[in-house]
């Protein structure tokens, strides 16, 4: 941490502790959870071998760091040179993905480079953030524009929202939603972001339309039949579409105030990919009330301390755009994970940043993190 | 950025409200389905208590089986299905065609059993294990070692070990024990694994049972009843032997009889222990409670005479016969030649009050109250209810129905010198760890009659046998009193004229008697009378227990019902029931262990008489337990080494006792 903060190759002062802290307690909660959480995956592809997979996850912690400290002393002017590259690359990866991806949970996300299977939409979400911050800001003189400026953001934003949205509806909407808001702070006429907002839940139902799978989850979450496409049966069971959040609420249920202890969850013999889309409930149930507690108030503090004290203090519009985009982005992860867990929002993979099983979004965090860490250091 | 800060605040306070509200409002609901859902449990087998003889030998007990079952819609199977069972008949060595067969009359799709209690070396097992679909389940069966042996006491189970018969079934609930439990986790695969910390009930296992019996002396008797009922063409024969004193049941064999290990074989009749639950009407046997009661009452001596006249009488319609003419005979003669018109005569003079209250205190209104179940509780007529010829024919054993056990307890009290005890099978219970749980103790159920009116009648009952109609029931040396009975059979609505029980109930040595014995045979057609069919087997099993257990003839040493523990002589190899010192029976058994080594060594001296000359008795040949017991009882510490029976031995046999002695065995 001292590397961190003291080394400043630029910016005015050392990057904001209480973030960093933020990301290492969540870190620190997440090898912890994780550990517990992924027996079930090690009884069935490892012998048991839980070590293997504790390992893996500390090693991928590291490299999540890594990867923040790397972006944290990399100026983001620097990196906002090469939005518009990064975003094209990442474009080319998810269209690459609909190709050649390797199928996983029902959808393709992924995609296999050798060592480790890679999902290109979590590139694509921070340099969307990135290129949007620039292009916003470079509109700035000209923002309320529709064809000068709402047309070209636009164009981008759905474009990539679109080809996430394919396979991964949650991410598009939380991704376009982080955009919106970041569009909304760059006074982008909310008439405009509306529009935008309608396009996407348009797009989010023809989605829906297209996949039984993901429309049963919604009416799971409603409790009404919405599609034609669907067999209610499966859907309001217990043991259909309603079994994961059933169980997710029997393990924040399960916890009580203090928990039943560390490693002790049942509930992770249950719940699909504990370590991962409901590691918050495994939390939940192993540390109570008290650990739900915790980890929403780190990431309540990720949001404020990201607002108002570098988002607010940043040294230009950029670094404001940039940094809303970041913060919002990252709590709304959390916040949905969360709220898929306590049934506030309909069932669907996402990972709890920092703290989830996955290599690829713990990496997008660190690098989400370390880009904000990076305008703390310039903030006045 | 204050609009977007609040409503991206407002998220996580709805978040906690609702972690709150599943928490708090929920919680109890769904951490109950948390439980149910995430725990199960598991059986623990408990262990069925084994039974035991007298001298601790295992007459039931469970062995470890394997059942073969197979799946035939595994692919194997489903792809070639006459390979696939063909592979399986070799395996198990089973005919190819009832493997085929067992698979097509499987009860469910996926689950044919094809063999159950399979033996087979290990490589077979191997080899149905290694094929695809089969299964091999362990189970428990439950084995009668010694096959029909006492097979109508033990009685059998069925195919989940429950007792359905005799002791299995009657100390089912102490066979059986309490199965364990042991929660388990599962998990959304149904997989279950073990965890620290959840509950585990230990199973008890059963408790296992001793019996009185000695299981050389019941199969003695079993092989001279089933030679005698099929020497003389009986439809059934029943023995049983007790110790008068203290009601220890000594042997208890039925003919036809079964195996239990396999009841289904042997037709229902077979299964039946005719000793109980069988009402009978006892015939000339009864002539002892009828001269019980004329003695006590005053009216009869054995000197006094009775006219029996020409042998032939007619009284209120039917016509009353003895074998032979007698005429003026004396009461002895009467019970010696079993004279029915002599004793009608005399329970003309009875009071039908004191007659019918004798014959219910011998117990002849219910049951002997032996601890085998089902048994019929004997009957008989209250006296309002007799008719003109109630007495007469209750006198010598009609109109009265009464188990063959429940007569056996009337000789045994004569034998007890008046005193009627409860039989008993059962001497002892132990758990699982052999610690003893529950002992029996010899219950006296009442002074039936006086003493003096046993020893007046006693002699009566010794010229039966010694000059009477049992003459065939004498023993060499040994003095033995009883009576025959040749009781009509009751066919259809009349005494039938061809169809007769045949009696024999006696006991020795007259002077204290060691066994009471009962021998019925049920339509012989070699002869119909008691003292021709029974007594000849009666004889035959007493001798030959006589010789192999010489105590049983241990005249003048009485042992005091209070005689301090560790009386030598009696107590070497009742590692069965250890302590049984305060039962005189018991206290008699131990040495049969020793007596029945000694058939195959016939030369040696007997252990005991070394030991209380205090010198080492030859122990070779026995087994550990059995020296053991025999070296401790005389105060001798034990060292033992290997396993097996007794090799060697020091001190050598014949050198002074020490106070401690070593003992090497070898199988």
């Amino acid at each position: 941490m001292k590397i961190l903060t003291a080394i400043q190759p630029d910016g005015r002062q050392a990057a904001d502790k209480l973030l960093l802290w933020a990301v290492f307690v969540l870190s620190a909660i997440g090898v912890v959870a994780v550990y517990s959480a992924i027996s079930f995956l090690a009884d069935t592809r490892a012998d048991g071998n839980t070590e293997r997979f504790l390992v893996q996850h500390v090693l991928r912690v590291v490299f999540a760091l890594g990867v923040m400290g790397f972006f944290s002393i990399v100026n983001y002017h620097v990196l906002a040179r090469f939005a518009r590259f990064f975003l094209l690359f990442s474009l080319g990866l998810l269209v690459l993905v609909q190709i050649t991806g390797v199928i996983t949970g029902g959808a393709a996300r992924w995609l296999d480079i050798g060592i480790i299977g890679f999902q290109p939409s979590d590139l694509a979400k921070v340099a969307l953030v990135l290129y949007v911050a620039v292009l916003l800001t470079a509109k700035q003189g000209y923002i309320t524009s529709f064809t000068h400026a709402f047309l070209p953001v636009f164009f981008w934003i759905l474009l990539t929202v679109g080809l996430i949205g394919v396979d991964d509806l949650s991410t598009a909407a939380l991704v376009l939603l982080s955009v919106l808001v970041m569009c909304f702070v760059a006074r982008v006429p909310v008439l405009h972001i509306v529009a935008v907002g309608l396009v996407g839940v348009l797009l989010g139902y023809a989605l829906l339309l297209t996949s039984p799978a993901r429309a049963a989850r919604v009416e799971a979450y409603t409790g009404m039949k919405l599609f034609p496409h669907t067999e209610a049966q499966d859907v309001f069971s217990s043991q259909g579409e309603r079994y994961q959040v059933e169980q997710s609420k029997m393990a924040v249920a399960a916890g009580g105030l203090f928990g039943v202890g560390p490693g002790k969850s049942t509930q992770r013999d249950f719940l699909p990919a504990p370590y991962n889309d409901f590691i918050f409930a495994i939390v939940t149930e192993e540390y109570g009330l008290v650990g739900a507690f915790v980890l929403l108030g780190l990431f309540m503090l990720i949001l404020f301390r990201g607002l108002f004290r570098v988002a607010r203090h940043a040294p230009d519009p950029l670094g404001l755009f940039l940094a809303v985009g970041l913060v919002v982005m990252l709590t709304l992860y959390a916040f949905v994970h969360v709220g898929v867990s306590v049934e506030v929002f309909p069932v669907t993979g996402l990972p709890l940043p920092f703290v989830s099983w996955g290599g690829t979004s713990m990496a997008a965090g660190g690098m989400m993190m370390g880009i904000l860490l990076n305008i703390s250091r310039h903030i006045e | 950025m204050y609009v977007v800060a609040t409503l991206m605040s407002l998220l996580p306070v709805v978040l906690a409200v609702n972690v709150l509200r599943i928490s708090l409002v929920d919680g109890a609901d769904l951490r109950q389905r948390v439980d149910t859902q995430s725990t199960s449990s598991v059986t623990i087998a408990a262990m069925r208590g084994s039974i035991h003889d007298a001298a601790g030998r295992n007459l039931a007990v469970n062995v470890r089986t394997w059942t073969l079952a197979a799946d035939p819609t595994v692919r194997a199977a489903r792809a070639d299905m006459a390979a696939w069972s063909a592979d399986i008949a070799r395996a198990a060595r089973l005919p190819v065609a009832r493997v085929r067969q067992q698979i097509r009359n499987r009860a469910s799709s996926q689950y044919a059993v094809i063999a159950r209690d399979i033996e087979l070396p290990a490589s077979n097992m191997e080899a149905l294990s290694a094929i695809d679909g089969v299964r091999l389940e362990e189970g428990f069966d439950r084995k009668y070692h010694h096959g029909t042996a006492s097979s109508h006491v033990l009685g059998h189970v069925d195919t989940d070990l429950r007792g359905i018969s005799g002791l299995e079934l009657l100390y089912d609930d102490v066979l059986t024990g309490t199965p364990g439990r042991q929660e388990v986790r599962r998990d959304r695969m149904n997989r279950r694994s073990f965890d620290v910390g959840l509950v585990r009930v230990e199973p008890e296992h059963g408790e296992s049972i001793t019996l009185t019996m000695d299981l050389v002396m019941q199969e003695i008797m079993e092989q001279e009843l089933a030679r005698g009922a099929e020497a003389s063409g009986a439809n059934w024969g029943v023995a049983i032997a007790m110790d008068p004193r203290t009601g220890a049941i000594l042997g208890m064999a039925n003919w036809p009889t079964y195996d239990p290990n396999n009841p289904g074989a042997f037709p229902v009749a077979a299964q039946r222990n005719h000793a109980i639950n069988d009402l009978i009407e006892p015939g000339s046997t009864f002539k002892l409670i009828s001269a019980v009661a004329a003695v006590e009452a005053g009216q009869m001596s054995l000197a006094d005479t009775v006219d029996t006249g020409i042998g032939v009488e007619v009284r209120s319609g039917y016509e009353l016969r003895d074998t032979h003419t007698l005429g003026r005979v004396t009461f002895r003669e009467v019970i010696q030649e079993s004279s029915n018109i002599g004793m009608a005569r005399i329970a003309d003079q009875l009071d039908r009050g004191r007659f019918y209250a004798y014959a219910r205190d011998f117990g002849f209104d219910q049951p002997t109250w032996v601890d085998l179940p089902g048994e019929e509780s004997s009957r008989v007529k209250r006296p309002d209810r007799w008719s003109a010829t109630t007495a007469s024919a209750l006198s010598r054993g009609y109109e009265i129905q009464a188990t063959p056990l429940q007569m056996l307890t009337a000789y045994a009290a004569l034998a007890n010198r008046g005193v009627l005890v409860r039989p008993y099978v059962v001497a002892a219970r132990h758990n699982a760890e052999g610690r003893l749980l529950w002992q029996a103790t010899p219950e006296e159920v009442r002074r039936v009659f006086s003493r003096e009116t046993a020893e007046a009648l006693i002699p009566a009952f010794e010229a039966v046998v010694d000059s009477g109609t049992a003459t065939q029931a004498r023993l060499d040396g040994v003095r033995v009193a009883g009576k025959t009975g040749t009781a009509s059979k009751y066919v259809n609505g009349s005494y039938s004229q061809s169809r007769y029980r045949a009696t024999f109930a006696g006991f020795f040595p007259v002077e204290d008697p060691t066994v009471a014995m009962i021998v019925i045979m049920d339509e012989p057609r070699s002869s119909i009378y008691g003292g021709a069919v029974s007594a000849p087997v009666f004889r035959n099993i007493a001798s030959r227990w006589l010789s192999a257990f010489p105590h049983l003839n241990a005249t003048p040493v009485p042992v005091p019902d209070d005689a301090p523990v560790g009386a030598p002589a009696a107590r070497p190899g009742s590692g069965a029931a250890p302590g049984a010192g305060t039962q005189r029976g018991a206290a008699a058994q131990p040495v049969l262990a020793v007596a029945e080594r000694m058939e195959t060594a016939p030369k040696r001296e007997r252990p005991e008489a070394l030991l209380a000359e205090g010198r080492m008795p030859n122990v070779t040949g026995l087994s550990a337990r059995e020296a053991t017991w025999l070296l401790m009882s005389a105060g001798t510490e034990v060292t033992l080494s290997g396993e097996g029976l007794v090799r060697e031995q020091w001190p050598a046999p014949g050198a002074a006792l020490t106070a401690s002695a070593r003992l090497v065995l070898r199988p």
